[in-house]
């Protein structure tokens, strides 16, 4: 990205004792690649200012909002949110934004109060619970409050979408044609809505139907093929924002831990992964077992390290396609981006799910190689490869999936990915074992418990240093 | 004979040239070196006591194998490079030599194979360069793949050098693990004979010849690669166009373009 | 000796094979793409003409 020089906006207010605009576009342009969706635009909304975006479909309304919420990063000029660039400095600006998408970002297995409690968590909001109530109040939903957003409907979820996005009290309140799914009384209700929820927000919202922009706001601005036709007179008296915002924001570990709580509540009421990876362990390994019809007793340890480490890089490449690719698929991998954390600690907390299914996994394959091939598996050795395999395996396919992730046919591109740079991980499960098994003398499977450990630490230390380029450009 | 043949007729008929006159003297350059490695790999050089003339064919071996290394060594750096810089010029770089990786590490794979069998009498074993050469050559096709399989452009950039960053990094610990692996297990050894003179100097006339190939096909493969950047920014500019111009209603130009 | 010289050829010439056939490809193909380039490029500037005009 090109240096931009600053020039001044066309459109800011000039006195110097006004505060400064919630939100500023300096003649931005917006595209992929060389291809122009928004060009040169410019605009600038104060605080407690409502404006609506007008312009027919592919006029670029979605994508100047997109670029706002610091999700798709402008080719040329500047944009700034409460005076921090959205291009340079995203997590800042991120906790001054709040964001609603055509389609919610909401998670279909958690309630509407436990959706809006782990977005509290993750933008660290402080006295939770009641802003959480006091929301479910204002858009009307506190009797649905604990039935999960899954069950609710399109108008019921983007009501609640707004209360999710006006949460942490955002400096600036981007809305992407929320009439689109409101029933004409939720419309009517919604400037209310918005009073309640966050007054002194700046509020940008696109819609093509003018009578909605006439309701809600108090400016239109016109926009047609990547360029503002019209923007209207700059707002009423520019006021300051009332609510601190930018507060300290969360932890690594405070958002790697809301983000696992909240995957093992899924995982508990889904039952998407377990179920599905443990009947596939059970016919995998029924199979090998079938196949090799074993001659002589002195074979099955070498069967044994064989099967057990090969089903568990295909329960993990399969496993891991989901990781990553389950969020992207329900879009709550937006939602994610959206908030003010570290984005290594989304990546860390994924790890530690990919780890407990391959954990559980293993030990289901251990008891069932012991009774198929009259082993005895569970002891020390064993268990510490074990141990070591699920750490490097889960962070060889934790990473990939990451990587895969915006990639066509995920599925049959993670075996290919994963089998390739897992296979020091095969090799190593399998010395080890096979020192363990054979009663080789003690510490024969050392050297291979330390590469497994190199392998670990080396693709661990390169997904949190990597990851957020991954997913965040 | 058709290479240069159509490089002159274009120069003839006033068509920009397929290469300058650097290019040209670079052309010759490696076919005078190509030559010279030929005649010293079968000519010039002894046969050996053991192996008899079967060892002349790890002359070539020898040189595509140390490119097959050295352009993954590339993928890596042009990675890194793009990552910190993120100049699609660094991108495609990457790109170009991942495929030319390839192509030097299926010719290791052939070449090994082939001398393996009159030598060893097996097309293949696990031996832990044979192996490492392999899983090499899975990473290259993984990195290939990951790239065919991504359409938006920017995002393709970025995972692919990630990956290609991760595939390095992983080649040692594969090296280390199956050399290991295959420490436990006897290996049928090599005869190695000392290495006269004349051979020392054939290997390195050949590795020398090979590199610059190596280098001509990398800087090819990368000039398409840009062509084809160029191509995709001229039908963006086209669109860009086209969409100021239905504004002010005046005709469109075609969006056509490679 | 003859056995040993058939494994050579057989070595080199897929080396040769591969290695020129490649060379020939990527150059036939950056003709192709600098060809429609230029092309566009041309009809682009034709045309930016006539609206000037």
């Amino acid at each position: 990205m090109k240096p931009v020089a600053t020039r001044p906006a066309p459109l800011a207010t000039g006195e110097p004792e006004t505060p400064p605009p919630a939100l500023t576009l300096n003649r931005i342009t917006v595209g992929f690649g060389r291809r122009h969706v928004l060009r040169n635009v410019s605009l600038s909304l104060n605080s407690g200012e409502r404006v609506a975006l007008l312009g027919p479909n592919g006029a670029g309304k979605t994508t100047l909002l997109r670029t706002l919420a610091t999700l798709q990063p402008p080719l040329d000029g500047q944009a700034s949110i409460g005076g921090a660039d959205v291009a340079k400095h995203k997590r800042t600006a991120r906790r001054d934004i709040g964001f609603v998408g055509h389609t919610p970002h909401l998670v279909g297995h958690l309630t509407a109060r436990e959706n809006l409690a782990f977005l509290a968590s993750l933008y660290g909001v402080a006295d939770a619970a009641s802003r959480v109530a006091e929301a479910l109040d204002v858009v009307g939903l506190t009797g649905l409050a604990d039935r999960r957003a899954r069950e609710l409907s399109r108008g019921q979820l983007q009501r609640l979408s707004l209360a999710a996005s006006a949460l942490h009290h955002p400096a600036v309140l981007l809305l992407d044609e929320p009439d689109a799914s409101l029933d004409r009384d939720a419309v009517r209700k919604l400037p209310a809505m918005l009073d309640a929820l966050c007054p002194s927000s700046a509020v940008l919202l696109s819609t093509h139907d003018p009578e909605v922009a006439a309701q809600v706001a108090g400016r239109q601005v016109v926009v047609d093929r990547g360029q503002v036709i019209e923007s209207g007179q700059p707002g009423s008296t520019p006021q300051a924002h009332q609510t601190p915002t930018g507060g300290p924001g969360v932890s690594f570990f405070g958002a790697a831990w809301a983000l696992l709580r909240k995957d093992a509540l899924v995982e508990w009421r889904a039952r998407e992964q377990a179920p599905a990876l443990l009947a596939f362990t059970l016919l995998v390994t029924v199979l090998f077992d079938m196949a090799f019809v074993i001659p002589a007793a002195s074979d099955a340890p070498a069967v044994a390290a064989g099967v057990a480490w090969a089903t568990l890089l295909l329960v993990a490449s399969l496993s891991g396609v989901r990781l990553f690719g389950s969020e992207r698929d329900a879009n709550t991998l937006t939602c994610l981006r959206l908030a003010p954390i570290d984005q290594s600690a989304v990546f860390v907390a994924k790890y530690v799910v990919l780890a407990t299914h391959v954990l559980i996994v293993g030990l289901v394959q251990l008891a069932l190689l012991s009774a198929l091939l009259d082993l005895q598996l569970f002891q020390g050795g064993m268990l510490a490869t074990l141990g070591l395999v699920t750490i490097a395996l889960s962070a060889v396919t934790a990473m990939l999936s990451a990587l895969a992730l915006e990639s066509r046919a995920r599925e049959v591109l993670m075996p290919l990915l994963a089998v390739p740079l897992a296979i020091p991980v095969m090799l190593a499960g399998v010395g080890a074992t096979l020192e363990t098994l054979q009663g080789a003398p003690a510490g024969g499977a050392a050297p291979w418990l330390g590469l497994l450990a190199v392998v670990a630490a080396v693709f661990l230390a390169l997904s949190v240093l990597l990851y957020p380029h991954a997913v965040d450009g | 004979m058709g290479l240069l043949g159509t490089a002159l007729r274009r120069r003839a008929v006033g068509q920009p040239p397929l290469f300058g006159w650097r290019g040209l003297i670079v052309y010759a350059a490696l076919l005078v070196l190509m030559s010279a490695a030929l005649y010293m790999i079968f000519i010039y050089a002894p046969a050996e006591r053991v192996q008899g003339d079967a060892h002349r064919l790890l002359y070539g071996h020898v040189a595509v194998a140390w490119l097959a290394f050295l352009a993954f060594g590339i993928v890596a750096f042009a990675s890194v490079m793009y990552l910190w810089r993120r100049n699609p010029r660094w991108d495609s770089l990457a790109v170009a030599s991942a495929e030319v990786g390839v192509l030097f590490t299926t010719l290791t794979l052939i070449s090994g194979s082939v001398w393996g069998r009159h030598v060893w009498g097996v097309w293949w074993t696990w031996d832990p360069r044979l192996t490492t050469t392999l899983v090499l050559w899975f990473i290259y096709v993984a990195y290939l793949a990951l790239r065919m399989y991504i359409d938006n452009v920017d995002t393709r950039r970025r995972v692919a050098a990630i990956f290609g960053i991760v595939g390095v990094v992983d080649v040692p610990i594969v090296w280390y693990s199956v050399e290991w692996w295959r420490s436990l297990h006897p290996v049928q050894s090599v005869t190695r004979a000392g290495l006269t003179a004349e051979m020392v100097l054939t290997l390195v006339v050949t590795v020398v010849a090979f590199t610059v190939f190596c280098f001509v096909l990398i800087r090819q493969r990368y000039l398409l690669e840009r062509a084809s950047d160029e191509g995709e920014g001229l039908r963006d500019i086209v669109r860009n166009r086209n969409d100021v111009l239905r504004q002010t209603g005046a005709p469109s130009a075609p969006e056509a373009g490679e | 000796m003859t056995q040993e010289l058939v494994f050579l050829f057989i070595g080199y010439a897929v080396i040769w094979v591969l290695l020129f056939g490649y060379l020939v490809f990527i150059t036939g193909r950056i003709r192709g793409v600098r060809d429609a380039v230029r092309d566009v490029r041309h009809e682009l500037d034709a045309q930016r003409q006539e609206t000037a005009e």
